[in-house]
């Protein structure tokens, strides 16, 4: 996946070190979305089928699910949804439709807005745009610091 | 054997110069590396030893060049890997006598061959002449120059490295230098039993024959080891594993993945070839295997596709640990 203008963009914003772990980039983007964030790990019965994971925004503070699984990839799930923050998208209200299991914690509140990863569909423009941002997000994250040739490895041209 | 020590060190001379220039690699072993390909080229590998000599005189002059430019070569081959072994500049101090040095081992070599009675050009110019006391000074001096040389680069090479790559080139151009030592210690053998008329016709045949396979074996391993650095940095580059993972999967796995139709999938395979970063493309399949899982639980991947993909997850922090080790749950305020 081309990284793409707006991802090198939104990467920039964010004033992060070199070489930053998960946690560096979760307080980057707390930072910009204002707000705490909570992270928990769902199963396919309480997030859905085909779901990996979830962005819950509340007024006071906002919630991550992501599903369980090889830790790279539940990262990356953790990072699409870093990046719908990142790049500024609202959600869909919740609704009384959709509010079960997982919503049941929160209640019906006012203000509080979900989007989710799912793939098993076609990705809409806004999931595309946070997939391709996640990705980028991974190149800074999985990252590492180039080794430094010591004075006999250059001189054998290495 | 001297066919091949010629293009494996003329290929090594042209890496070696590509990364220079494309790279900005470091010069060190360059003009050591090319005069050896010259050294080598004059032994009729390519143009036939007549033909040259011919152009030079048709005394024998080649013979005198040849043997400068392998001095030349292993001098700048010691010098090299004094400065690569050297913490800092303070091993300058030690070549501060360098020209003066050099022009005089020439001099010493170059001396007595002028003082011969010079012959037609002759392939056997050393076991033919040898009886002349200029001829035998002459290329028992050469020899006598050449092992204290390849002494003291060997010796050089044997001292603790911590990088591996350049411990491992070292040590087989110590390995190529314990060889041209030792066969020239056996050259000077074979010309004072010959020049002395010491020893049997078989024991001058022996230490004739053995002089080649131990001279340009040697030649031939301090090729290789000059040629393992741009190897290894070549691989580095290219990211060769990464690349071959990322082709394989691409092949194995990318119209299950992506539902790529035949001609897009091989333009992929062919760009998976290409492409700058290969461990981006890898991460990606790393991703979309973990989501196929989830929407088809029941399909597997083929074996040795999933071994590709293990392999890569690891590289991508990977196992089965929850991420909560990662980032621990925060309680909201």
């Amino acid at each position: 996946m081309e990284q793409s203008t707006l991802t090198a963009d939104v990467i920039d914003t964010l004033s992060l070190p070199e070489y930053p772990d998960l946690g560096d980039l979760v307080t980057a983007v707390e930072e910009k979305y204002g707000k705490r964030l909570v992270f928990e790990e769902g199963t396919v019965d309480c997030l859905g089928e085909g779901v990996t994971g979830q962005w819950i925004d509340t007024p006071s503070h906002g919630i991550v699910h992501y599903l369980r699984g090889a830790k790279a990839w539940s990262v990356h799930v953790v990072l699409h949804e870093l990046s719908h923050i990142l790049l500024g998208h609202k959600g869909k209200p919740l609704d009384g439709l959709i509010a079960g299991s997982f919503f049941s914690a929160i209640g019906k509140r006012n203000g509080v807005s979900w989007m989710c990863r799912a793939v098993d569909v076609p990705l809409d423009e806004a999931e595309a745009a946070a997939e391709n941002l996640a990705f980028g997000l991974a190149r800074v994250l999985h990252a590492t610091p180039e080794k430094q040739a010591t004075k006999a490895e250059r001189m054998f041209g290495l | 054997m001297i066919a091949a020590a010629f293009w494996i060190l003329a290929t090594v001379f042209a890496f070696r110069l590509y990364f220079v220039a494309r790279w900005g690699s470091s010069t060190a072993f360059v003009g050591a590396i090319g005069i050896g390909v010259l050294g080598l080229f004059l032994t009729g590998v390519v143009v036939p030893e007549e033909t040259i000599d011919g152009a030079l005189g048709g005394v024998n002059f080649l013979h005198l060049f040849r043997n400068l430019c392998v001095t030349a070569a292993i001098w700048l081959v010691r010098e090299g890997i004094f400065a690569a072994y050297s913490p800092d500049e303070s091993y300058r101090a030690r070549f501060s006598h360098r020209p003066v040095a050099a022009v005089l081992a020439a001099l010493t070599i170059g001396a007595p061959f002028l003082s011969q009675r010079f012959v037609p050009t002759t392939p056997s110019y050393v076991p033919e002449n040898v009886q002349q006391v200029p001829v035998y000074l002459y290329a028992g001096l050469y020899m006598g120059i050449l092992t204290l040389l390849a002494v003291s680069v060997l010796r050089i090479c044997l001292r603790p490295q911590e990088s591996l790559p350049v411990r491992v080139s070292s040590r087989v151009v110590a390995a190529g230098m314990a060889l041209v030592a030792l066969a020239s210690v056996e050259e000077i053998a074979y010309m004072t039993a010959r020049h002395f008329e010491m020893g049997t016709p078989s024991l001058h045949q022996v230490l004739y024959i053995l002089f080649s396979p131990l001279f340009y074996g040697g030649v031939l391993l301090t090729s290789l080891g000059l040629g393992i650095p741009p190897i290894v940095k070549a691989w580095r580059r290219i990211q060769l594993r990464d690349r071959v993972a990322l082709v394989f999967l691409t092949a194995t796995m990318g119209r299950t993945y992506w539902g790529l139709s035949r001609a897009p999938w091989l333009v992929a395979i062919a760009n998976s070839c290409f492409v700058k970063c290969p461990s981006v493309g890898l991460y990606e399949y790393v991703i979309r295997s973990s989501d196929q899982k989830v929407v088809l639980s029941g399909r597997s991947t083929p074996m040795l596709a999933g071994r590709v993909l293990d392999a890569a997850q690891a590289r991508f922090d990977g196992g089965v640990d929850s991420l909560e080790l990662l980032l621990p749950v925060k309680a909201p305020q």
